[in-house]
């Protein structure tokens, strides 16, 4: 439907055709039939999601985890079960798995998925962190930087995240769409991304200098996001109609085309004779003008509105970090109004304030759980600990993030989650937004997020319960490559 | 459980007079032992007895606590309570000013630090100026002050060289104090003659090397505050004999500083952590033992580092930091390990007086 | 010829040993063979073994042989460790204390920064001491001080010697930046001179202020002390005189001290790129020459112009010379290629190693540690693929106190290099 391009091209095209074929007085319906068949239906056009890249062939390795404990998703925990891993992905899970000839074996006393980090800068070049001035067209994709250091990829993998959705811009109003990539020590981050447009991300409020701005400004914020959002919307309805228009002129050409077979040899006659005619007169020749010729006109291509469509339709969510309970009210007030919109909030200092409103709408919020200080200067200097453990109480759904301020940040999120569970947070809803939680945020719940058959091998093998202060991991398991053992602690 | 013991406690402890008893599954005395089911006696505001049995006082009652009991933690460096005001810009050395005449004990930043069981702190001038001030211990509930004059701040890091108020340079800086401390006047008389220890800022590591030559050619005993990169320089440190106060980690910090606190503890240099409030909040104290135990620090030294080595360096080490008899009766009761950041904590005492956590 | 069998058969020998070396600490015994051996004290040994013993030299032993242990050494050639009075190592503006333009009691040495990469680049082109000077903004701008480029984590540690020299600057970079008072009154450049007159009316006055001070305690200022010390020759003065007048302000003021018998100063000329053009007037008032890094182009700092015999005219005429490079930046114009472009205007072999090592040792008064191989000094060793100075022969080797800084050894080179 965003797909507006490859469209209006086959349509200029088939123009040409058709003026073409009667000038030369060929056979109509032949060269109509050939445009036919190479034209792509408009339905096939890029799906995002199908065009999600796949990891590269892993390395051959069957791996087998004899788990003493193995901990499927938050709540559904197996004792005793094995979990094979082939291929980059779990094929078996149960009591009575056979290790294939030359297969791996792991034992553990606790197995669960990969930890993933939803608010993470890692592997963004440290120029496109800092950007101020990007557009919603901004991709995060394009500003990976493989060259980072290889020793922190090492120390976040160690700390038990194998996913982070890594964003460009944090620091600006706009800030680009996101992409979730897989760390793997030895594979380049293009080929373990996992998603490449996964959302939008916008702030309010946040300014990299860290001053807020004035209320005036912080309202004309939000109503300038809602704005873009309307502007996607109304570009959404631009392409569906011009994708109607485009429908019913097809059809005109089709029956023209079966008038002008139908008529063809009165038609070529009295072409002929119009020729001789303005020959005889010294007049210029005419071609006649059909009026199917003029196609719909499709609408400007913006790649900026393109993806604001794509966020006012709920195709991917729109992640805001916001912090103060009058913009959070004024946001979710302005929002409202698009029922498609998958809205996730990120930080939201003051989200107790509009807890209710965020249980309605199932509004998801990545709490950043960070011992700041009352610091004026910074959004959130009215941060609590306990946010994270109040909103889950309340009935939010909380994300953990580690705030995307700093590209070794993400090493720290289990130490935070940690922080927040002595907070407030209930264990499970911390392992929860870790896991599967983010995963299905970020619309990769059916690939990441548990131990589950034909998921993606992102495992961890513990010494103890995950989230626990005297815990250590063990191994860690990165789209099916034993990537950390004991020896890397 | 818990919950039960705790409002037992709770309900109980007016109703002693400020007398309590209590045990609880493992006292960390704050140097780095543990004591397995042992027990508190507090009386008056003090600890009367830290052991595995004791003979209670008539119509005291021993209440149990699931879990364990640290003692209060100990910021060695806070602007705290200062509201800004931690510097006079007029003045490049001001050794007469007291940070403690900056105390504001209704400040916001105390009862944040008091709720995350941060319960002593050391109010520091900044580090703007060459000579800031003094420093002064207070406690984050009450208004205590429990020292007035602990250190002499001097900043010999370039934050307190400015272009236009001399001196400029490092080394007009060093100029500048020598002449001060030639000058022989009450406070650096004081300083010379070991009475009041310095605490000198310092962040790259030749700033570091220059304030422990200073230290060194004048005698002078105290502090490297500030210092990310100390660990590398930890065999000098050890030499000159002053201890060392970091920034707390916040997450996110380059491992080479994580390491770095590895390397002051591996020489045997007694370190601690401030908070440098209001730019990072109290939990940061736990976060970086945390940080640093990851990393493979010894148990019994960041404890130290967290409780007693922090209350010694503050010039307090004997009244705050550890759980002993005649000490401050300040300790955290907590559902777990401490250290364990997935633990909680239940209640703060300070002077034996339990501290309203419930409002931030 | 023979260098490079034997560098083989070195690194064969030494090879299974190399892990185990770099495990244990490494030793500061050395014994350090070279088929030529330039002493710097008119003295060149056809193949000599130098020992090496906790930091000193121990021994010279002409036609000794290191043999291949693992503390033996080997080159083609072997100097003392070269001295660069004019390194440039400060921390830039850091070293310039802006709140007087008289600052004789400021040391540079608490303006020093050990862990600029500065300190190693010199160490390994073979300079093992240098005079660390402020940056010349100020008229005196401090103390320098003489520092090891390599060694302990301390400036106490690698002084060789404290209070060096007072250093000041003449010409224009004084008076840079400067401005009259208007605007704001407070502002600390309005207070200084904006002249070259300024400059030298400064100088004089420090002086004469602090010559009166031996009788009247009220001319005394902070630092007049220090420049007492300068009058008296007991504490060397070293001055940056770029172009033709200032060389003649600074050797005018000296005799004009001489003449008014207020001191007998000892002076450097620093940086004195025309000191050619009136090399008599130098003989006459004795004063010494630090030169500045020789111009590709001709024209050098503050627009002064260098020639290329500037070192051989002064050498012929006894002007005690020193070179420098003025920073360790790229290879081509580090200390030891500006020894040898002073060779290309005419300086002998002889001289230029003596530029570089044992006459800049002299000036500053520390020939008694360093500048020189002789038995009892600091073990600075620099070995040489080569003749040293040529432009085929490169610095391979150096020992700083007996440490070595730069392994000549190629196994061992390869593995400090990662």
């Amino acid at each position: 439907m965003h797909q507006s391009d490859p469209g209006a091209r086959n349509s200029r095209a088939r123009r040409f055709r058709l003026a073409a074929a009667l000038s030369a007085g060929l056979c109509v319906s032949s060269g109509l039939a050939h445009a036919r068949a190479d034209d792509p239906k408009p339905s096939q056009a890029k799906d995002p999601a199908a065009a999600v890249e796949k990891p590269a062939p892993p390395k051959a390795e069957v791996i087998v985890i004899r788990a003493g404990k193995l901990i499927v998703k938050p709540g559904q925990v197996l004792e005793g079960v094995s979990v094979l891993i082939e291929d980059g992905l779990i094929t078996q899970v149960g009591k009575i798995v056979t290790a294939p000839a030359g297969a791996r074996e792991i034992k553990g006393a606790v197995v669960c998925a990969g930890f993933i980090d939803p608010w993470s800068v890692y592997g963004v070049d440290s120029e496109s962190v800092g950007d101020q001035r990007n557009s919603p067209s901004a991709a995060t994709a394009d500003a990976l930087d493989d060259y980072i250091d290889p020793r922190l990829r090492k120390d976040v993998l160690r700390a038990g995240i194998t996913t982070v959705r890594t964003q460009m811009g944090v620091l600006a109003r706009v800030s680009g769409t996101g992409t979730v990539v897989r760390l793997h020590p030895e594979l380049p981050l293009e080929k373990t991304k996992l998603a490449n447009e996964s959302c939008l991300s916008m702030t309010l409020g946040v300014r990299a200098d860290g001053n807020g701005s004035d209320p005036f400004e912080r309202l004309s914020d939000v109503e300038r996001l809602a704005g873009m959002i309307t502007q996607g919307e109304a570009y959404a309805v631009d392409q569906v109609e011009y994708q109607h228009e485009l429908t019913d002129w097809k059809k005109k050409i089709a029956d023209k085309q079966k008038e002008l077979e139908e008529g063809f040899k009165k038609a070529k006659k009295d072409r002929e004779k119009e020729l001789a005619e303005s020959k005889e007169k010294g007049k210029e020749f005419k071609e006649k003008e059909f009026k199917e010729d003029k196609p719909p006109k499709a609408p400007k291509l913006d790649p900026d509105k393109a993806v604001l469509a794509r966020v006012a339709e709920g195709e991917i969510p729109l992640i805001v970090e916001v912090h103060r309970a009058s913009q959070l009210r004024a946001l979710l007030a302005a929002t409202e109004q698009f029922k498609r919109l998958r809205l996730v909030l990120a930080g939201a200092t003051d989200a107790m304030e509009v807890a209710p409103e965020l249980v309605r709408r199932h509004i998801p919020v990545v709490v950043w759980p960070q011992p700041v200080g009352a610091n004026p200067r910074l959004e959130m200097e009215r941060f609590d600990l306990g946010l994270a453990g109040q909103l889950e109480e309340a009935g939010v759904t909380v994300l953990l993030g580690s705030g995307a301020r700093s590209p070794s940040g993400s090493r720290d999120l289990p130490l935070l989650a940690e922080l927040a569970i002595g907070h407030g947070l209930d264990r499970e809803a911390a392992f929860s937004a870790l896991t599967i939680g983010a995963a299905r945020a970020l619309d990769l719940g059916s690939r990441l997020g548990s131990v589950e058959r034909g998921k993606d091998a992102d495992l961890l093998v513990l010494d103890g319960d995950p989230l626990a202060g005297a815990t250590h991991i063990e191994y860690v398991i990165s789209g099916g490559d034993v990537v950390i053992t004991p020896e890397d602690r | 459980m818990l919950a039960l013991a705790l409002t037992l406690f709770a309900a109980a402890a007016p109703a002693q007079s400020g007398t309590l008893a209590i045990q609880a599954d493992t006292l960390y005395l704050g140097d780095g032992r543990t004591l397995e089911k042992g027990i508190l006696l507090i009386d008056e505001g003090k600890f009367r007895a830290v052991a595995s049995s004791a003979d209670l006082p008539r119509g005291v009652r021993l209440i149990q606590h699931k879990g364990a009991i640290s003692p209060g933690f100990v910021s060695a460096h806070d602007q705290t309570s200062l509201g800004g005001e931690a510097t006079d810009e007029t003045r490049p050395m001001l050794a007469e000013a007291l940070a403690a005449h900056g105390f504001d004990p209704e400040a916001k930043e105390l009862r944040l630090a008091a709720r995350a069981g941060v319960t002593t702190v050391l109010l520091s001038p900044s580090a703007d100026s060459l000579v800031g001030g003094q420093t002064a211990v207070v406690k984050t509930a009450g208004g205590k002050i429990l020292q007035r004059r602990s250190h002499l701040a001097l900043s010999l890091s370039s934050s307190a060289l400015r272009l236009d108020t001399p001196p400029t340079s490092p080394m007009g800086a060093v100029t500048a104090l020598e002449a001060e401390f030639a000058a022989n006047t009450s406070v650096y008389a004081d300083v010379k003659a070991g009475r009041l220890p310095v605490m000198i800022h310092a962040v790259a590591r030749h700033e570091i090397l220059r304030s422990i030559e200073f230290a060194t050619r004048n005698k002078l005993k105290g502090s490297i505050e500030g210092a990310p990169l100390a660990g590398e320089l930890a065999e000098v440190i050890k030499e000159s004999g002053l201890s060392v106060v970091l920034e707390p980690f916040t997450g996110g910090d380059s491992r080479r500083e994580i390491r770095s606190v590895l390397a002051l503890s591996g020489a045997g240099v007694p370190f601690a952590f401030g908070l440098d409030a209001p730019s990072t909040g109290p939990d940061a104290l736990r976060l970086s033992a945390a940080m640093c135990l990851r990393e493979g620090l010894d148990r019994k030294a960041i404890e130290k580092a967290l409780f007693s080595d922090a209350a010694s360096i503050c010039g307090v080490g004997d009244r705050v930091g550890r759980l002993e008899r005649g000490f401050d009766a300040d300790f955290l009761l907590w559902s777990g390990d401490p250290l364990d950041l997935s633990s909680r904590l239940e209640a703060v005492y300070i002077d034996g007086a339990r501290v309203d956590t419930s409002k931030p | 010829m023979r260098f490079p069998i034997r560098f083989c058969a070195l690194a064969l020998s030494l090879s299974p040993v190399s892990g185990f070396a770099q495990e244990k600490e490494q030793s500061n015994d050395w014994s350090v063979f070279a088929d030529q051996v330039f002493t710097s004290d008119g003295e060149m040994i056809q193949g000599a073994l130098v020992r090496v013993q906790n930091g000193k030299i121990v021994a010279i032993v002409p036609g000794g042989s290191a043999g291949s242990s693992d503390t033996s050494l080997h080159a083609a050639a072997m100097t003392a460790g070269m001295i660069d009075l004019s390194a440039r190592i400060d921390m830039g503006l850091a070293s310039v204390e802006q709140g007087r333009e008289i600052n004789p009691d400021a040391r540079v040495a608490n303006s020093i920064d050990l862990f600029d990469e500065e300190w190693t680049r010199a160490a390994r082109s073979g300079v093992t001491t240098v005079l660390a000077n402020p940056q010349d903004d100020d008229v005196i701008g401090g103390l320098g001080v003489a520092v090891k480029t390599a060694g302990d984590n301390s400036v106490a540690a690698r002084t060789v010697k404290a209070d060096a020299v007072l250093r000041g600057a003449i010409g224009t970079q004084p008076s840079r930046r400067n401005h009259p008072a208007f605007g704001s009154p407070g502002d600390i450049f309005s207070r200084r001179p904006t002249t070259r007159m300024g400059v030298e009316w400064e100088w004089r006055k420090a002086m004469y202020d602090a010559a009166a001070s031996r009788t009247d305690k009220a001319r005394a200022y902070p630092g007049s002390d220090q420049v007492l010390l300068a009058l008296d020759g007991k504490l060397t003065l070293c001055i940056q005189t770029w172009s033709t007048q200032d060389i003649r302000t600074a050797v005018f003021l000296k005799e004009e001290i001489e003449r008014e018998k207020l001191g007998t100063p000892r002076l450097i000329l620093d940086a004195a790129a025309e000191a050619w053009k009136e090399p008599q007037l130098l003989v006459r008032s004795k004063v010494m020459v630090v030169l500045p890094p020789f111009p590709m182009q001709g024209r050098t700092g503050e627009g002064s112009f260098m020639a290329w015999d500037t070192a051989k005219v002064l050498h012929d005429l006894g002007v005690p010379i020193a070179l420098s490079a003025h920073g360790a930046g790229a290879a081509e114009v580090q200390l030891d290629r500006q020894a040898g472009m002073a060779m290309r205007g005419g300086l002998p072999f002889d001289a230029a190693l003596a530029a570089v090592t044992i006459e800049p040792a002299r000036m500053i008064g520390i020939d008694g540690r360093v500048g020189s191989i002789a038995v009892g000094k600091d073990a600075d060793l620099v070995l040489w693929s080569g003749v040293p100075f040529e432009l085929t022969s490169r610095v391979v080797g150096v020992l700083i106190d007996g440490r070595l800084v730069l392994d000549p050894r190629p196994a061992k080179a390869s593995a400090s290099a990662k």
